[in-house]
């Protein structure tokens, strides 16, 4: 039996054209796709408040399609699985940062996290890399000050040190962002006639994310997708210490002639498939729970004191109780009803998800994401440190809405070009 | 006016002299003027013989750029295709790759194991021949199907019914909404009463599991009733493409829904614009393996391009042992800082 999966890069949104496509491909190639997987940008906004957490210029915030799935006006027609890019309803993904079901046939797999579908093992990192915050805590917490907002969907070393705990293989892996030296790995002139000014932080090493590269190198997983950059880019990894190999594909956003979906085939058992809590994975989150950093301040893995062995037997047993069916979708926040405008003030756009809450209960920690240590104040904290940096935020801040770009790739890229 | 009379003349001796050689009409029925800014005369346009489909770009932008898309793309698959039959394409390029069944790192040891297999040849050259690994049924039971969909009744937040979710349900994969749907109880909603209404999958046919592998449905891009949403009517005029001010689909900044079509034509209404047949080809199929090597000593990139980065003179670099610390650290700061700086230039 073969599996078809379908890999979409930024989704922005744009779900009910993207579910219209795949629909069609579906027919015009007379095949069924069993999954899609999405490599960030969701912007799962399931109302007006989620917007307040989107980093979008304000121009852009626009509720898109997400809410019809959240509210339940539409369901997704394929399983969807998304990680979490740098557009992003971060109260939202915040809630599920452990995963959790987004909407019904809807995934968000964590800040960090793997999940099974059938037999195929998927693992993904959210956010996008930026040294300045890498070894930091998840700080941020609601209401986010204009720099938390950019900072939240930055990964953080302790999401990657999770991830580089997984011994068994993965075989798909989800990144926003690029690894970091993937381009030497594909076409890259191609690459640079597409996107000519890739090229300085190609040169300089500087394009794509080191951890995501150190995940590559470690995890070896059979495809790496990606998304973030608005293009399509191929490149076929060889790992030297098994001569096992991954195959990477960086794909677009949802426009009219772009490249942004590809449909794979992977061998698997007969389905239909379901998706399925990852042992391993949820051994990794009990170890690593208690160091869960929620300060500026990194982990302190010194205080880490379960063994992997003794966290793996009790998923084990857990899981042979229960089964491994992930908890059930519930929604926490109101939906969006576009005749009636929400109120400023009427409702405050973080929950408890009762998702997060039953992972956390079936494993036995205490749930910590909406703690508020007396040490975190994240804004003042942070002040002289931000002011002191001249890092751009802004820079992530591309508007979205690049519609007139389509007819000029050859051109100066308008994405890069409005960067400044 | 001097000036005008003397363009007039110009222009005239040119036409003229383009008639002459007989290729004029040939010139600008293949567009050989085609760029009205610089070719056309400003001040009499009547005069010039200016074939009227070049003027159709003006009113109507993307009647060039559909059509050349259209061109671009495969032949246009009527949606009436069938769905009954899940059978393999043929399609000699579809990538394929055999998971790594049960996770033995041991297996890693017997080298690439995943091969790009034709669809029609599924499951060749496998080592590990079809894993077992658990015991597949249908997606997530917690799954209903749209029909057993309850909405929760109320608008605050809190522990809401969960919708979509009904114990040992059985899923199977929806192919568009069926209509008809139970009413929503959004108070006030225009949802209220109305379930799924105006689904643009609206589905004719059945939604049975595809793995069945019977049943037709029709058109899933049928639109009906769809209660002012931006995507109502076929969405088929090219002029709507862009969403400008004239469109009817231009609704950037409205509330309903954002501008979800891009501003133009949806992907519901036009799924074959955003299609590529690419989509379902093996994108890794000209390439060779590249030893991994994730942090280079030095980056790399081909000398071609290498060579091309030379000819931009380095900015002077003031020696460090002339600085004060200071200025050093100024300058390992301002270093970093321009690095992230560019770094965080290229993404979204």
């Amino acid at each position: 039996m073969q599996m078809r999966i379908a890999v979409e890069g930024c989704m922005h949104g744009d779900l009910d054209n993207v579910y219209a496509t795949l629909l069609h491909l579906q027919e015009v190639q007379n095949i069924k796709i069993d999954l899609l997987l999405c490599c960030g940008d969701f912007q799962a906004v399931r109302n007006e408040k989620d917007l307040e957490s989107l980093n979008v210029p304000p121009k852009f915030r626009s509720m898109n399609s997400f809410w019809k799935y959240y509210s339940g006006e539409k369901v997704a027609p394929f399983p969807t699985i998304f990680i979490g890019g740098n557009h992003e309803a971060s109260n939202y993904l915040w809630e599920l940062y452990y995963g959790g079901w987004a909407a019904p046939q809807i995934y968000f797999l964590g800040f960090a996290g793997v999940i099974k579908f059938g037999n195929i093992r998927i693992g993904g990192l959210s956010g996008i890399y930026k040294s300045h915050h890498y070894n930091m805590g998840h700080y941020e917490k609601l209401p986010y000050s204009e720099q938390d907002i950019r900072s939240i969907y930055h990964v953080r070393e302790y999401d990657v040190h999770k991830l580089l705990q997984i011994e068994e293989p993965i075989d798909i892996f989800l990144s926003h962002d690029w690894p970091v030296g993937i381009t030497a790995c594909g076409d890259l002139k191609a690459l640079l006639r597409q996107k000519p000014f890739f090229e300085q932080e190609i040169q300089e090493g500087t394009l794509g994310s080191k951890p995501a590269a150190e995940l590559l190198g470690k995890l070896r997983p059979s495809y790496w997708f990606s998304a973030h950059l608005h293009c399509k880019f191929a490149a076929l990894v060889q790992h030297e210490k098994d001569g096992h190999s991954t195959k990477f594909l960086a794909l677009d956003k949802c426009l009219p002639g772009r490249n942004f979906l590809q449909v794979i085939e992977i061998e698997s058992g007969p389905g239909p498939h379901e998706l399925q809590l990852d042992e391993e994975w949820l051994a990794i989150t009990r170890k690593y729970n208690a160091v869960f950093p929620l300060t500026i301040k990194n982990a302190n893995y010194n205080s880490v004191h379960l063994g992997t062995e003794q966290c793996l037997q009790f998923v084990r047993n857990k899981l042979q109780t229960r089964g491994s069916k992930p908890f059930e979708f519930v929604q926490t926040a109101p939906c969006y009803k576009p005749s009636q405008p929400v109120a400023d003030g009427v409702f405050h756009g973080f929950y408890k998800n009762p998702q997060t809450e039953a992972l956390l209960q079936f494993l036995e920690l205490e749930y910590l994401l909406n703690k508020m240590p007396e040490s975190r104040k994240p804004a003042a904290n942070l002040a002289p440190l931000i002011s002191g940096c001249s890092f751009d935020y802004l820079g992530e801040d591309i508007p979205i809405d690049d519609i007139d770009d389509t007819e000029d790739s050859k051109e100066v890229d308008p994405e890069y070009a409005q960067e400044g | 006016m001097d000036e005008s009379e003397k363009r007039k003349e110009r222009l005239n001796a040119m036409r003229m002299e383009a008639s002459q050689s007989g290729d004029y009409n040939e010139a600008v029925g293949y567009g050989g003027l085609t760029n009205p800014l610089t070719d056309v005369p400003s001040g009499n346009v009547e005069s010039y013989a200016m074939p009227r489909p070049r003027f159709d770009y003006y009113t109507d932008p993307m009647a060039a750029f559909s059509a050349n898309k259209r061109s671009n793309n495969q032949p246009h698959v009527s949606p009436q295709v069938s769905q009954q039959c899940y059978t393999r394409a043929t399609n000699p390029q579809s990538p394929i790759c055999t998971p790594r069944g049960n996770y033995s790192v041991d297996q890693r040891s017997q080298g690439v194991h995943h091969t790009f297999n034709p669809l029609g040849n599924p499951g060749q050259n496998s080592p590990f021949g079809i894993p077992q690994r658990g015991s597949p049924s249908a997606w997530n039971n917690s799954f209903d199907t749209p029909k057993n969909y309850l909405p929760p009744n109320s608008s605050m937040g809190g522990n809401f019914a969960s919708p979509g979710i009904q114990r040992g349900g059985r899923p199977g994969f929806h192919y568009g909404q069926g209509s008809g749907q139970p009413g929503s109880g959004y108070g006030g909603s225009p949802y209220q009463g109305s379930g799924y209404r105006g689904n643009p999958y609206q589905d004719s046919g059945h939604r049975g599991s595809p793995s069945q592998g019977s049943g037709h449905r029709g058109s899933p891009y049928q639109h009906s009733g769809n209660r002012g949403s931006p995507y109502q009517g076929s969405g088929q005029g090219r002029s709507q493409w862009r969403g400008n001010s004239s469109s009817p689909f231009s609704f950037r900044g409205g509330r309903r829904g954002g501008r979800g079509s891009h501003g133009g034509t949806s992907g519901e209404s036009r799924p074959d614009l955003y299609y590529s047949k690419s989509m379902v080809e093996d994108p890794w199929k000209e390439l060779k393996p590249v030893i991994w090597k994730a942090f280079p000593e030095k980056p790399w990139l081909p000398h071609s391009i290498s060579a091309k980065k030379a000819k931009f003179p380095d900015a002077p670099v003031k020696s460090i042992s002339q600085q004060s610390l200071a200025e050093c650290l100024a300058a390992s700061f301002n270093e970093a800082a321009s690095s992230e700086a560019a770094t965080d230039g290229s993404g979204t």
